[in-house]
């Protein structure tokens, strides 16, 4: 399994519902692909940095997901042929991933996030980084809360866009 | 800045260190335009790293973030003189 990224913009004049549905379709696409979804941010209309089909805004959306390679293509291929999607870019932030060593992860710096949060106010860069593994926490926080073993798991690399 | 021998006027002030390497908590992200932005002209393009001082490997991951974020028009390829 590997940690994939997708980043989409869709045409600012879909209306939400759209968005929702079309959210909702690629999220199915991944879990049909036995993927494991980390989380999903809408970014909401953003100014685009150059014109895309004449307009010069777009809705963001991104998707984190842990899944195998196959799924990429799948989802690219969907993603060519949705008149809607504008832009796309999927981006792999790591190989090899353990998904149940990945979920206890998460959720162990997510709690040391809330720690660090609670006792000082965070710089900036770590403050944007933040948000991000207390979604991932959410998610799993029924699942496995209580099995979460202190000791630091094995993951191979964290290291983002391996070198 | 001590280095104030006459010269040409740069439109970047040189810097020596490598910003990412003194400041470990500076992840480069395509996400991050707002942090890319540093590193590139007002015309867009990518600033070289002997003006920015960046390291070889960090220059290497911010030209890549760069690429990316210009391909999702986060930032732009260039900015066209009116
Ligand atoms: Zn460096």
């Amino acid at each position: 399994m590997r940690r994939y990224e997708a980043l989409i913009v869709l045409d600012p004049d879909t209306s939400d519902d759209d968005v929702k549905v079309l959210t909702e379709r690629y999220s199915g696409t991944i879990k049909d692909h036995s993927g494991e979804i980390i989380k999903i941010e809408d970014w909401g209309t953003k100014k685009l940095a150059y014109l895309v089909r004449k307009k010069d805004k777009g809705r963001y959306i991104l998707f984190d997901f842990v899944s195998g390679p196959e799924l990429i293509n799948e989802l690219e291929r969907q993603f060519k042929i949705t008149e809607d999607v504008m832009k796309y870019l999927s981006v792999k932030l790591d190989d090899e991933v353990d998904l149940d060593a990945f979920k206890a992860k998460a959720q162990k710096e997510a709690v040391e996030a809330e720690a660090k949060v609670a006792v000082v106010e965070q710089p900036i860069t770590e403050e944007i980084e933040a948000p991000k593994d207390e979604v991932a926490a959410e998610e799993q926080n029924g699942a496995n809360a209580e099995d979460v073993p202190e000791t630091p798991i094995a993951v191979s690399s964290t290291e983002e866009e391996g070198e | 800045m001590s280095n104030n021998r006459p010269q040409k006027r740069r439109p970047f002030p040189r810097s020596k260190v490598c910003r990412f390497c003194a400041d470990s908590g500076l992840r480069m992200d395509y996400k991050d335009p707002g942090l890319l932005r540093i590193f590139i002209t007002e015309r867009g393009k990518i600033v070289p790293r002997r003006i920015s001082g960046n390291c070889a490997k960090h220059q290497r991951q911010l030209t890549t973030a760069i690429k990316r974020a210009r391909n999702i028009a986060l930032l732009p390829f260039t900015v066209p003189r009116r």
